[in-house]
């Protein structure tokens, strides 16, 4: 029997002991449900089964029964301003049993378990050691465990060598499908999205978009400071400067089109809140830095000629237009009538930017009065 | 035994070349009448200017540079163009090693084994200067399109204010007895007074 100390989030227990074959997969687990991030696991060369005893099992659904809805929390909890005392509660006191209920099914259970083998196949010395394979696909049924556990592979896995090819093959997978992951990874490299979102708009799917409001804010601001990072420094007339212009004019594009995307899906559901991380990202300071660098783009993209820098110019336009789409969001928000069943979601939209000293509408003109102007030679 | 040899080759020739860029705008109109009755307008107000009509277009040439107008779109395309016959010069040089032909018939194949690969040098480079030369010329093109555009803008800012000024006034009249017609040119306003019935 081996020991398994301190469960995630849990400090001064008595260790559990488990069978020695449990700990690789364990291992994973507590990486996945941990509070601090860290190192992914290299577990040793111990046998791999695909199954926990007893002890294993009962171990890791406390895990999960405790931790789920601690990340959830942490994640930002999903709150919403009710209307009219203005009071925000967080989606554990807004719904009930049914929709906040994640199951871990056999689904959950094999994704675990291929992390595991993926995970160990770098550290195997052993050729025989199952080397883990293919992403598992999304399930076609309804498992929000799974789900959840997607969430959690794709924001624990560093973005960084030896992990990076893993975090990109799941991404790209499971990207079409998930829509916490879509929204929050707006650079990956996957298919358009094949699927219907109506299962993520309600239900525990939608718990768990809810609930990763703040992770997603944080995302994109991450985002806007990549990119404004991406061309601090740019001379006009070097091929190499031009070259880099337009591969950030290309992230730019994408940036916005799932931004636009994310306000549709919002928009369409009703559910104005939705996209009210975007709103605060695209609210900050660090988006105003990408305005500069835009501004900044113009004599490096105009140095090839008029008629090409006419042409690069104008993929500028689609930043303008998420712009133009966040004030029109915000209008839409702003007419609906308090009877209306979406009252409360909009309310909680418009709330978002309480305390900014201008108004959307003034900010947004303003912008793209800059934004224009960046595309004129 | 063999012996090192060095060939140079000059050699200058006239080529023709060009460097043109263009820049694509539009006039923005507020279309006061129908939409056939603006066009029209607006070929009067360009025509004006010194705009000759060419079938569906407005054109205007201006030295190398010139200034397109669609009167169906009102998309305007103004271009520079920089070319014609230039001299390049290309100078390549062949090193080698060879040993002494053993025949006169080897000699002969060497000699145009040599003469292909000096031709094909020379055209490269050749090619590498008619490049190198369309950049130039590119570039003053952009140049002269960078100086003509505040002047054009001006232009064409002039002719359509114009448009939209003759526009309002024959709205004016269809409306009622147009009393008095001011025009505030520090401001680009003007003021019409209609007695109506």
């Amino acid at each position: 029997m081996a020991r398994l100390s301190v469960s995630p989030g849990e400090s001064g227990n008595r260790p559990t002991l488990v069978h020695p074959a449990d700990m690789p997969l364990l291992q994973c687990a507590r990486f996945l449900l941990a509070e601090a991030g860290g190192a992914p696991p290299s577990p040793g060369p111990a046998p791999l089964t695909g199954t926990l005893s007893l002890a294993g099992a009962e171990l890791l659904s406390s895990w999960l029964r405790r931790a789920t809805p601690r990340l959830l929390a942490q994640a930002g909890g999903g709150s919403i301003r009710l209307w009219p005392n203005g009071t925000r509660l967080p989606v554990w006191r807004r719904k009930g049993k049914s929709e906040l209920t994640i199951r871990f099914d056999r689904h959950a259970f094999e994704l675990l378990n291929w992390l595991t083998l993926r995970l160990t196949a770098g550290s195997a010395k052993d050729a025989q050691v199952p080397q883990g394979g293919a992403v598992p696909p999304p399930s076609l049924v309804d498992s929000t465990g799974q789900a959840f556990l997607m969430w959690r592979i794709a924001v624990c896995l560093p973005p960084m060598e030896p992990h990076l090819g893993l975090r990109g093959e799941a991404l790209a997978a499971w990207i079409p499908h998930h829509l916490p992951l879509r929204l929050g990874f707006p650079q990956a490299v996957a298919a358009a999205a094949c699927v219907s979102w109506e299962e993520w708009l309600a239900g525990p799917r939608l718990t768990i978009l809810e609930c990763c409001q703040t992770w997603l804010r944080r995302r994109w601001v991450r985002e806007w400071a990549e990119l404004a990072a991406l061309i601090a420094k740019l001379t006009p007339g070097r091929e190499a400067s031009f070259r880099m212009a337009l591969n950030w004019l290309d992230r730019l594009q994408i940036l916005c089109r799932r931004g636009t995307e994310w306000l549709r899906i919002s928009a369409e559901s009703k559910r104005w809140d939705l996209a009210a991380p975007l709103l605060q990202a695209t609210r900050s300071s660090t988006f105003l830095r990408v305005i500069d660098r835009a501004e900044g783009l113009r004599p490096v993209i105009y140095s090839d000629g008029m008629q090409s820098g006419q042409k690069n110019a104008s993929r500028l336009e689609d930043l303008a237009s998420l712009v133009l789409a966040l004030n029109q969001h915000h209008v839409q928000a702003a007419g609906i009538a308090y009877f209306d069943e979406d009252h409360a979601a909009a309310q909680s939209f418009l709330a978002a930017t309480d305390g900014e000293t201008t108004t959307l509408a003034a900010w947004s003109g303003h912008v793209v009065g800059r934004i224009r102007a960046a595309m004129a030679p | 035994m063999s012996y090192a040899y060095r060939i140079d080759l000059k050699e200058s020739q006239i080529v023709s070349v060009e460097g043109k860029d263009t820049f694509t705008t539009c006039i923005e109109l507020v279309d006061v009448l129908p939409a056939p009755a603006m066009r029209e307008l607006l070929e009067q107000k360009l025509a004006e200017a010194g705009f000759r009509s060419e079938a569906d277009h407005m054109v205007k040439v201006d030295g190398h540079t010139s200034v397109t107008v669609n009167l169906s779109t009102r998309e305007v395309e103004v271009s520079a163009l920089r070319g014609g016959e230039r001299q390049v010069e290309v100078t390549v040089s062949h090193r080698g090693e060879d040993h002494a032909p053993v025949s006169a018939q080897e000699r002969l194949q060497r000699q145009e084994l040599l003469r292909q690969q000096l031709d094909q040098k020379l055209q490269t480079q050749t090619k590498i200067a008619e490049t190198l030369m369309e950049k130039s010329l590119r570039e003053e093109a952009t140049a002269a399109l960078r100086e003509a555009i505040p002047r054009l803008a001006a232009e064409l800012g002039c002719v359509s204010h114009a448009v939209q000024a003759a526009a309002l006034e024959t709205k004016a009249r269809s409306m009622g007895t147009v009393e008095r017609v001011e025009h505030d040119p520090d401001s680009q306003s003007m003021t019409i007074v209609i007695k109506l019935g």
